[in-house]
């Protein structure tokens, strides 16, 4: 260990204005890296699980033309989060 | 081999590899990067002339290296989309884009940042800095071209050529610190020759470096996976994966 208590950790002889924001900026942009597309394969999972409950919906009691808007619009808005 | 790069273009087969790839290599990446960081934090010893600011050195250095390997993936992923029209590579071409635009990102944030304690500055117009500007510029070019066209396949196209149309920069990011007189120092470590790092810095590094390979694959593979189920939403496997019967 190159320093002996938290304090000299933080301050890092003055160069821990510089070290941390930079190790933070890091951890922010890397963390967004792999939630980002976590993210999206959840919500298209989820997209197309409702589209095929809708279609079985729609296939019983026949189409339903608002919910099919809301469907266009909802995949819209799916493609632009790729 | 030649059975593996085949079964590589299948989407079904590829989505469930990549699952089981992801799950093992997400786990290990953020493992060596705890690792690497405390160790290049806490534990390594400061540099004597620069003193604390060079710990800066375990995100700035693996980022910019991967970062330019990426571009390779990427300019590959093109070529084989040119050439041979496989899907999967397009797919791959636009998965890489936005995760090597994040590590140019940090390689240059975390070298302005570097930048001020030791030069007295955050920015400077040199050759290595312009050229890694040039870098990002160039990923997110690729990214903004992708979105631009209603017709995927000429969007994949144009990527691809603009892709490697960017493939001159990156020797030239590599070479431009010997090239032209520059602020940025030359290569620490080198793959002839002994490298001018002592060891009990250079180790942190070198797992720092590895840990952002896995990292950037990972991030890859995983929009890659995204993206595969979104163009097959409509396919058997896709509703199977999805619980669906």
């Amino acid at each position: 260990m190159h320093f002996d208590s938290l304090a000299a950790v933080m301050h890092m002889e003055g160069h821990g204005i510089y070290v941390w924001p930079a190790y933070g900026i890091t951890l922010v942009l890397l963390s967004w890296l792999l939630w980002a597309p976590a993210q999206r394969l959840r919500k298209r999972k989820r997209w197309i699980i409702a589209e095929a409950h809708r279609h079985a919906a729609s296939d019983e009691f026949e189409s339903v033309p608002q919910s099919g808007r809301v469907l266009a619009a909802e995949k819209d808005s799916m493609e632009g989060s790729s | 081999m030649w059975s593996f790069i085949h079964k590589l273009g299948s989407p079904p087969w590829f989505f469930r590899f990549s699952g089981s790839l992801v799950r093992w290599l997400l786990p290990l990446t953020l493992a060596l990067l705890v690792v690497g960081a405390v160790w290049g934090l806490l534990v390594a010893p400061a540099d004597f002339r620069q003193g604390n600011s060079y710990r800066i050195i375990y995100i700035h250095v693996p980022s910019a290296v991967v970062a330019l390997a990426g571009y390779y993936v990427m300019a590959l992923a093109g070529a084989i989309s040119l050439i041979w029209r496989i899907k999967m590579a397009d797919i791959a071409m636009k998965a890489a884009a936005p995760v090597g635009a994040a590590l140019t990102a940090v390689a240059l944030m975390t070298g302005a940042i570097w930048g001020k304690p030791t030069w007295g500055t955050w920015w400077v117009w040199d050759a290595r800095i312009t050229s890694m500007l040039i870098l990002l510029f160039l990923y997110l070019g690729v990214v903004a071209l992708f979105e631009a066209y209603d017709n995927k396949a000429a969007a994949a196209r144009a990527c691809a050529v603009l892709s490697l149309v960017g493939t001159v920069n990156i020797p030239i990011i590599y070479k431009s610190v010997d090239w032209w007189y520059s602020l940025h120092q030359p290569a620490s470590i080198k793959f002839t020759g002994e490298s001018a790092i002592d060891v009990s810095m250079l180790y942190p590094l070198l797992l720092m470096i590895t840990a952002f390979y896995g990292l950037f694959t990972a991030a890859v593979l995983m929009n890659m996976r995204s993206d595969l189920i979104w163009h097959h939403r409509d396919a058997a496997w896709v509703r199977q994966w999805t619980g669906l019967k």
